[in-house]
């Protein structure tokens, strides 16, 4: 059987509009596929005793919000997992440590170091040194490590060596790539470092007190933060 | 290095390379008094490595003045630990 040229014609265009429908719909499913997360379910039971000890510490660490006894459990599973923190903020009496993806931490150094001369020892051999912070003061060197001085309008610079040691007046700061610690001479001065940090960090300060130690936590994929207070 | 013990000063000037032994040790006791202990591989590399590497330069560029206040600033930072 024959079709008519124009039955035809009318067939073809229906034909190429569903096409054309299947693709656009086809580029928006791999268009989300790129920005979806997906998700998996696990179903346990628990122990009565457990589930009671388990929610007082979600209190206690993440609060009462809504949301927070999923935030505990993904926090729970991600140190089991044997995870790193994504983030984390600690301010002691004697010092703060804070650890944190490597595009983070200019800003952080811009914020902890001042810009006055600072003695810097790394890794590195000095001409290494110079190719990444320009002219510095020699005062000394060996292969693989230099100690100089230098006065850096951005300190955050610094991040580029990924392995030093600055100290300035009685104070002291260790860099490793994605880890740092800094030395304070009380709780109070660690505390306002932590707060000073914690917007740059994307993490919230808790209004209660710290007797001793204040620890803060974000899991890698895992809403809302986790609070320790010691 | 200027300053060190027996060249002459009257005071003595800590080695950047001695601070440095100091400061890794004090970072990894730092991460020991954390509620999460450090990854395996966080350890080795941020915290055990650098170490390493300090405690080698000590050895290979230092007095053993350097060495003995190596070990005496570690002592300074275990203390602290019971205070």
């Amino acid at each position: 059987m024959q079709c008519s040229p124009l039955f035809s014609k009318h067939f073809n265009s229906l034909i190429l509009q569903h096409v054309y429908k299947y693709l656009l719909v086809l580029k928006f499913l791999l268009e989300i596929k790129g920005k979806m997360v997906l998700m998996g379910i696990i179903k346990v039971t628990v122990p009565e005793e457990l589930d009671e000890t388990f929610r007082k510490a979600a209190s206690r660490r993440i609060g009462v919000q809504k949301g927070a006894l999923t935030t505990a459990t993904l926090a729970a599973m991600s140190k089991y997992s044997g995870e790193n923190p994504r983030i984390a903020l600690i301010a002691s009496d004697g010092f703060v440590s804070i650890e944190t993806p490597l595009d983070q931490m200019p800003g952080v150094l811009n914020a902890l170091l001042p810009r006055i001369p600072l003695t810097v020892s790394t890794p590195h051999d000095v001409e290494n040194v110079k190719k990444r912070l320009g002219e510095v003061k020699v005062i000394y060197s060996a292969p693989n490590y230099a100690v100089f001085e230098r006065q850096l309008t951005d300190p955050g610079l610094l991040a580029d060596l990924g392995s030093f040691r600055a100290e300035w007046d009685e104070k002291e700061l260790i860099f490793e790539e994605d880890c740092l610690s800094l030395t304070t001479a009380s709780l109070e001065e660690a505390l306002g470092i932590a707060k000073k940090t914690a917007p740059i960090l994307g993490l919230r300060l808790p209004h209660t007190g710290v007797d001793k130690q204040l620890e803060i936590y974000r899991w890698k994929g895992v809403k809302g933060q986790e609070v320790i207070l010691k | 290095m200027e300053g060190g013990e027996g060249s002459g000063s009257d005071f003595k000037v800590t080695k950047p390379f001695v601070k440095d032994a100091a400061g890794h040790f004090r970072n990894l006791l730092i991460h020991s008094l954390r509620e999460y202990e450090p990854t395996p591989e966080h350890l080795l590399k941020r915290l055990l490595k650098p170490l390493c590497t300090d405690i080698a330069r000590v050895l290979n560029q230092g007095t053993a003045g350097d060495a003995m206040e190596t070990l005496t600033m570690f002592h300074k930072e275990c203390e602290k630990l019971h205070s």
